[in-house]
């Protein structure tokens, strides 16, 4: 992921990289051989202290490095912006220490919930928002794909900063966030599958204060998701809303505020314009030029940290199923 | 009448399990499909138009190369490996992280001394220096599909992924994608192919830095959507027709099944500059109204498969 923010930042500049921090030697080896104008820092804390130019840090390391680096940047530079990739960190604990320590700063801050920028799921949340399918009454979703099938090695099967909910849930819990609020209610349980320390598997079944109820299934350990998919069906009052990567499907029983009953199905490529430059997917370019667009004003980006805080709290819940 | 198209090329996409359209439609079609299908569609392609394949590196193809090379031995097409087969890397770099992944697939060719063969060195030396891990790469994925290929099969070009070759533009790698051309030129004297979805970023790039599209040709997607055309489809016309010097490869000329295929004829004839079109077919009937159409002129229809 840090090579593809890298690109996409670079590419949308129209500039070299020329700053980075990494302490994989043979990364380091890597890049100093393809890229020989970087200044490479082993070390991230003698990087924001030597480099006054730096306007904001994208950080991609491993998710239960995200908490300390953070605090050490705001520590070090107030006016420092900082993206990270999601999700902010491994607990809601840290998360609410990194939220009351960047209030206390001017630093644009935003995490890479990018689901946001895929124009599906903002289609989808346009359509929730003016209440298409009426008042919502259940959902299922799910975030899939086809990764372990036996015993994985390294930090995302470690138990403390591992776990198919680290791993593989965020977005789709981010998402229920931004689409319902926060659940009141949870219940469901974890499974291990491959994995010694950690879950491969998550059902949790959640209800919110609207009265919506629903579940999330959450795995990396299912066949035939060749790519990472999340997916959510949302049944209301006058109809169904379902949405994945590919497309959002609204079945209307009748007419809405705006739309006269019916199904319609947009695919992603009808809805998706065409970006500065492609690196990955679209969002990816859309999410990155929102957070250069805020680090001139220090404004924060959605979804920020404080955003990002409740997918923690919420996986901090899951965690305890 | 617009003029025919010089090349016409059968993707691999839907036999891998790729659809740009939908993940559900994806998995239907590979339930279908098995490495039987996968060559009587190739063959039902080859026999209808189509002059050569353009595949990932993909493991699945091997042994289809090797049924068709027993099977029809005497079958002659063209050979457009892509390579890296991205997916397969992206999950064995989460399975061993991303040193565990590069050390496993170079500790690969310490069997049977292959390492110095190949660079006249030990895996540290391959390691050591990104070009050559490169070369070394493209070495390993080609060799095992040249070795199982049909006889008769002839390797016309070798490309790199958009992953690498879009990331090498946003990082400016020039030598890179330098080194990668003069590598498949020098090895396999064959042009560098190279994917990407940032057709106008590409040329720019070359143009700054005074490369040469002599030995190249480029695949990138042209359809009347605009569909992974960026920054611009306007763009990609624009660059498209102020240069004729370009060897481009059409792709996703369907747009992932949003146009109608007399449609994206239509556009693609249309289109100044560009003389080859690759597309992906599921199944011999859409085989042979594919590159019929694309073809301009209907070909005698041949049975399906020739055996």
């Amino acid at each position: 992921m840090g090579l593809l923010h890298a690109g996409v930042h670079s590419a949308l500049q129209g500039a070299p990289l020329i700053v980075a921090s990494e302490k994989e030697g043979f990364i380091v080896r890597m890049i100093q051989k393809m890229i020989p104008q970087a200044k490479i820092y082993e070390d991230y804390t003698e990087m924001v202290a030597n480099e006054p130019d730096l306007e904001g840090v994208v950080i991609t390391t491993p998710i239960h490095t995200h908490a300390p680096i953070i605090m050490d940047i705001l520590k070090a530079r107030e006016n420092l912006g900082i993206f990270v990739e999601k999700p902010l960190c491994t607990n809601y604990s840290d998360a609410v220490k990194i939220c009351t320590a960047v209030k206390r700063t001017k630093c644009a801050n935003m995490v890479g919930f990018q689901k946001r920028y895929a124009a599906t799921f903002k289609r989808a949340k346009d359509l929730l928002s003016t209440g298409e399918i009426g008042q919502p009454q259940f959902f299922k979703s799910y975030s899939f794909m086809s990764d372990i099938f036996r015993k994985g090695k390294g930090w995302r099967f470690d138990k403390e900063s591992g776990g198919v909910t680290l791993e593989v849930g965020p977005h789709l819990l981010d998402l229920l966030i931004w689409y319902f609020g926060e659940p009141e209610r949870l219940t469901g349980f974890r499974k291990r599958l491959y994995s010694e320390q950690v879950e491969d598997y998550v059902h949790a079944a959640m209800e919110f204060p609207s009265g919506l109820a629903g579940y999330a299934d959450i795995s990396w350990s299912i066949r035939n998701y060749r790519l990472p998919e999340v997916y959510v069906e949302v049944n209301g009052t006058n109809g169904v809303l379902t949405v994945c990567d590919d497309y959002v499907k609204l079945q209307l029983e009748g007419d809405s505020a705006t739309t006269p009953a019916g199904t319609y199905l947009h695919r992603r490529p009808q809805l998706q314009p065409s970006v500065p430059f492609l690196l990955g997917d679209p969002e990816f370019c859309l999410q990155d030029q929102v957070f250069q667009d805020n680090l001139q004003t220090g404004r924060s980006s959605e979804p920020d940290f404080e955003d990002a805080a409740k997918v923690n709290s919420l996986m901090d819940k899951i965690g305890n199923l | 009448m617009a003029k025919p198209l010089e090349r016409v090329l059968i993707g691999d996409n839907p036999f891998i399990g790729v659809d740009h359209l939908s993940q559900d439609r994806a998995r239907e079609k590979l339930t279908l499909l098995n490495v039987q299908k996968e060559i009587s569609v190739l063959q039902t392609a080859f026999a209808n138009g189509a002059s050569g394949f353009v595949f990932s590196t993909h493991p699945a193809h091997l042994e289809a190369f090797s049924l068709l090379a027993k099977e029809n031995p005497e079958l002659s097409f063209e050979l457009y490996p892509l390579l890296p087969y991205a997916q397969g890397y992206v999950r064995s770099a989460t399975e061993k992280g991303m040193v565990g992944m590069i050390s496993e697939l170079f500790g690969q060719l310490s069997w049977g001394g292959k390492v110095k063969a190949l660079v006249g060195g030990g895996i540290s030396t391959i390691t050591a220096n990104p070009y050559k891990m490169l070369e070394t790469f493209v070495d390993m994925e080609i060799g095992r599909f040249l070795q199982v290929a049909p006889p008769k099969a002839k390797l016309k070009a070798v490309f790199l992924h958009e992953i690498i070759v879009d990331l090498a533009l946003s990082l400016q790698l020039r030598e890179l994608l330098e080194r990668y051309v003069s590598y498949i030129n020098g090895q396999y004297h064959v042009k560098a192919g190279l994917v990407t979805r940032n057709f106008e970023r590409l040329v720019q790039f070359f143009e700054r830095n005074g490369m040469s599209f002599d030995n190249t040709t480029i695949m990138t997607p042209f359809n009347k959507a605009g569909f992974q055309m960026n920054p611009t489809k306007e763009a990609c016309e624009r660059v498209l027709a102020q240069r004729s010097d370009i060897d481009v490869i059409a792709m996703s000329i369907l747009a992932a099944g949003m146009i109608r295929l007399d449609e994206a004829v239509g556009y693609i004839e249309n289109l100044p500059n560009l003389t080859s079109v690759v597309v992906g077919v599921s199944s011999e009937e859409h085989a042979v109204k594919t590159f019929q159409a694309l073809r301009a002129r209907p070909v005698e229809s041949r049975p399906l498969v020739a055996r």
